[in-house]
């Protein structure tokens, strides 16, 4: 829709470029894309990304300042705020970027982000951590897809696997580094990456399908086929989603391990009831077949994943002028797990017959004045889990948690945002109080951007480190215990914005943490073997940076660098929620664009990541996991023609490889390794 | 004119609404008082330590009585304390017994040393007690009291006012070994199947503990003469 307005506005603009009067600035920052209510976290506003390639000329036409450049988010704050003064770090891959990366899964896409990390276990099964905090569990940040939360209602997980939308069918994937509990709660502990999806915009329909066959060097397959159709009427706007894959890529060293299978189909309604008020309604299955493999159940056995996912809004924003803006909001997860008994080997131990339900509720309050903002809200929560692996006491019961967030953001001076935010909760598996704040200042101009922010964050314990009970040949091997405290994380970050010229971004960040009640598995005592909290706090320094440069109209060039460290080096052996307490060092270049009047799309990067050692407990009953991963370099390239210029028929082919070849990242046994994979495409794109 | 007054009243329905949802859900959630700690109590909470109880003695019974029948029933032991930093409680039968005598005592022997295998609800363990100091014969009715070895010390092995005990555990493919370096036996033989004593004392590397244990044996079986792991005191008798 702004490419349009863009065009319909070019003659005029380039009229007023004559007359020598072609300067034009906004004191407020315009989003330059608007997506539709997703929900408690995910929001409106777009970042750069939503912007087409050919705007850059008009913006340098323009003059656009940096802060309109990068546009607008909602996932620092939960409200609509700029990119250039959100309180937080935050990274945007873009419908192109994810695109033209070659990316076939969000997981791959995420792995070009400064502060993320990423080990793969097996096909379809993955373990996401931010800033070295993450451990085996995969369990401290919270992932968000149009406001549904991902994350296990059991341990916190999320099941990268169960995304119920392909990710070419996603507008933007954000992605907030640092302690965010004070906005989305307590899993928050480390960030939160929002996922939101496209929608067509208000004025047409779209269909969009698309499939993908590949073989890897081991002459293993992958395909997929996935699609979008969306509608739009005068007050209705719909979205139907669907995805189904199987992969068997990169499997174990030997090309024997387990496949992936999953479906997963999404639809989407957003009603506007009155002038102002909007409902939407959100629904999502998907199911996965995958390896079991994680740092409880050590072996590849087959488990089979059903999630639903669901979300209701109401929202207006009427009140006062619009200054005042309310919704309420209501939002489930329901995940259920099996055993493919036929296939699989049995462990002593797997999650088979898991039944886990997270239902929230709340409301939120915004105010919007000149130079203020604020948002209040409350929410309720309710978790039910039934396992074989839960405490008696404790399974297939209901629990309830609540809490309160409030958060505001003044402008004292023109180039100035303090920010504070703070919440507390009582979350079901705790059950007392849980305290998470945020302050920030936000020193800004024309192109640039200073940002101090200090958060302190927790973790809420999840159902198996606080009710876990597991038996094995009539023993107790591990046991939850209730009184645990929540692993906290606090941090202080530095972070600047500067944009040099309208072609030209760079972000350089530094930050501090201190992770203190850390989660470990407490095996030493022979007689009960359970969690605890580590009575040592660790530290952990860091920094990343990024830059966008836009070497020519069509083709963006990207540069990124991460490195984190321990000062305090190794202290326990690392389990859940624990840093592998290594230093690391990662970087990537990204280039991507198009050319013969974007009949041609192209990308193709590279990525490395320094050595890195683990030494881990996993399984049930535990035991001591090492692996030495050496530096490794990924190299990933694609390339799409639209093959008939009547019709929007793209034809695309993708190369991933990794050096070396049999690559295996995850300390776990027989985890998969990496090679080649080479995918070709066919894609019907009506926008 | 109409319609804004429309648009106005439908915007305050809405408004309304909400602020009752915003309030009326977390304020139910306090006043129903349903966010209590979680209770997930350790399983030693669900095991009683009956050496001091009446009941010690009726399970005594019944396992004699079930002995006797058909040998199923090899004993009790009752074991508690702060181990490894956990405050442990164990209630468990014996599922396997293994006795040493000294043959060169006497016909029916002195007892040089038993093992008595158990489960807690988190390992499996083995009672075990060697070189009893002193002569304990089979049967020895009155109760003999023995200190415990604490090898650091130098103590000579073979003093007949000691009895080396060792507590060892294994779970999940885990083993420890916990020796008792300080505290007592209290040991009798009360008829010639029949070994029953309390313990008190401090275990290596783990803490103190207390006990009890009735071990029932049947001497054809069991009693592997000093030659099988257990070996005899030769200063007893």
């Amino acid at each position: 829709m702004m490419k349009a307005v863009h065009r319909a506005w070019q003659p005029l603009v380039l009229l007023l470029l004559l007359a020598g009067t072609g300067r034009a600035s906004a004191a407020e920052p315009t989003p330059s894309t608007s997506t539709p209510g997703a929900g408690a976290g995910a929001g409106a506003g777009g970042g750069a990304g939503g912007r087409d390639i050919e705007d850059v000329e008009l913006d340098r036409l323009l003059d656009v300042k940096l802060e309109e450049k990068l546009g607008t988010t909602a996932a620092v704050s939960r409200r609509t705020e700029s990119v250039l003064r959100a309180p937080a770090t935050m990274t945007t891959i873009d419908a192109d970027r994810i695109r033209l990366s070659g990316a076939t899964t969000v997981v791959e896409a995420l792995q070009w982000v400064p502060g993320v990390q990423v080990l793969r276990n097996a096909p379809g099964n993955w373990v996401v951590s931010l800033r070295g905090v993450g451990g085996l569990a995969g369990n401290d940040l919270v992932v968000l897809i149009d406001g549904m939360q991902m994350n296990s209602p059991l341990d916190g997980s999320v099941q990268w696997d169960l995304l119920p939308v392909s990710i070419a069918d996603i507008e933007r994937i954000e992605v907030v580094r640092g302690p965010v509990s004070p906005i989305y709660g307590p899993n928050a502990y480390t960030g939160v990456v929002n996922i939101v999806t496209r929608t067509t915009g208000f004025a047409s329909s779209s269909v969009n399908i698309r499939s993908l066959a590949g073989v890897d060097d081991r002459k293993n397959g992958v395909g997929s086929a996935s699609g979008r159709i969306a509608h739009t009427g005068k007050k209705l706007q719909a979205t139907w989603y669907w995805s189904s894959r199987y992969d068997k890529t990169n499997s174990t060293p030997s090309g024997t391990g387990p496949d992936w299978a999953a479906m997963g189909t999404a639809g989407r309604l957003r009603y506007e009831v009155a002038p102002a008020t909007h409902v939407s309604v959100e629904v999502a299955l998907s199911r996965s077949r995958r390896s079991e493999l994680d740092h409880l159940v050590p072996t590849n056995a087959l488990q089979l994943r059903s999630q639903l996912l669901a979300l209701a809004k109401i929202e207006h924003t009427g009140f006062w002028d619009g200054r005042i803006s309310v919704d309420a909001w209501a939002r489930t997860n329901v995940q259920r797990v099996d055993a493919d008994q036929s296939r699989a080997f049995r462990g002593s131990f797997s999650y088979a017959d898991t039944n886990a339900m997270r239902s929230e509720g709340g409301s939120d309050v915004s105010l919007r004045l000149t130079g203020f903002t604020a948002t209040a809200g409350a929410s309720m929560t309710g978790e039910h889990v039934n396992a074989r692996y839960i405490h008696p006491s404790a399974n297939d019961r209901l629990r309830f948690g609540y809490g309160f967030h409030g958060s505001a953001t003044a402008m004292p001076h023109k180039s100035l945002d303090i920010s504070v935010a703070a919440r507390g909760d009582v979350p079901p598996t705790l059950g007392r109080f849980a305290g998470a704040y945020r302050a920030s200042a936000v020193l800004h101009g024309e192109s640039t951007a200073l940002r101090i922010s200090a958060g302190s964050s927790y973790r809420a314990p999840s159902w198996v480190e606080t009710a876990g009970r597991f038996v094995g040949n009539g023993l107790i091997l591990l046991e939850g215990i209730p009184t645990l405290a929540p692993p906290r994380n606090d941090a202080l970050e530095i972070g600047l914005v500067w944009g040099p010229s309208v072609d030209l971004q760079i972000k350089p960040t530094i930050y501090a943490s201190r992770l203190s009640n850390v989660m470990v598995q407490d095996f030493t005592p022979l007689v009960r073997k359970t969690f605890k909290n580590d009575p040592f706090d660790r530290y952990v320094l860091g920094g990343e940076l990024e830059a966008n440069w836009r070497v020519r109209e069509n083709i963006l060039l990207e540069a990124w660098g991460g490195v984190l460290g321990f000062p305090d080096g190794p202290t326990q052996i690392a389990t859940v929620g624990v840093p592998s307490q290594n230093s690391t060092l990662t970087g990537g270049l990204h280039i991507h664009g198009t050319t013969l009047h974007e009949r041609v799309g192209f990308g193709g990067g590279v990525r490395t990541f320094s050595a890195r050692s683990y030494d881990v407990r996993a399984g049930i009953p535990p035991q001591i996991r090492s692996l030495d991963v050496p530096d490794a370099v990924s190299v990933e390239g694609m390339s799409e023609v639209r093959v008939l210029k009547s019709e929007p028929l793209w034809t695309s082919v993708r190369v991933q490889s990794s050096l070396p070849h049999r690559l295996i990242e995850s300390p776990l046994p027989a985890a998969s390794a990496l090679g080649t994979v080479v995918l070709f495409g066919l894609e019907y794109r009506r926008e | 004119m109409k319609t804004n007054a429309r648009r106005s009243g439908s915007s305050l329905r809405f408004g309304v609404a909400f602020i009752i949802l915003a309030s009326v859900v977390p304020v139910s959630t306090v006043l129903g008082g349903c966010t209590e700690p979680l209770s997930a109590p350790s399983a030693y909470s669900e095991q009683r330590y009956l050496c001091d109880s009446l009941e010690w003695n009726k399970l005594i019974e019944e396992c004699a009585a079930t002995f006797a029948r058909d040998g199923k029933c090899r004993g009790h032991v009752g074991l508690r304390g702060r181990l490894q930093g956990t405050d442990v409680v164990v209630q468990s039968r014996v599922n396997g017994v293994s006795i040493a005598t000294a043959e060169s005592d006497g016909p029916s022997g002195s007892l040089a040393g038993f093992s008595a295998d158990g489960v807690s609800p988190y390992f499996a363990f083995q009672l075990e007690a060697k070189a009893v100091g002193g002569s304990v014969h089979t049967p020895a009715p009155e109760p003999r009291t023995l200190r415990f070895r604490d090898e650091r010390r130098g103590t000579d092995q073979y003093t007949d006012e000691f009895v080396e005990l060792a507590l060892r555990l294994t779970a999940g493919g885990e083993s420890a070994n916990f020796r008792a370096v300080s505290g007592s036996m209290t040991l009798s033989v009360p008829q010639p199947d029949v070994v029953r004593g309390t313990f008190r004392g401090t275990f290596t590397n783990a803490g103190d503990a207390e006990g009890c244990f009735v071990i029932f044996f049947e001497r054809s079986h069991d009693d592997h003469h000093g030659d099988n792991a257990v070996p005899a005191n030769p200063d007893a008798g």
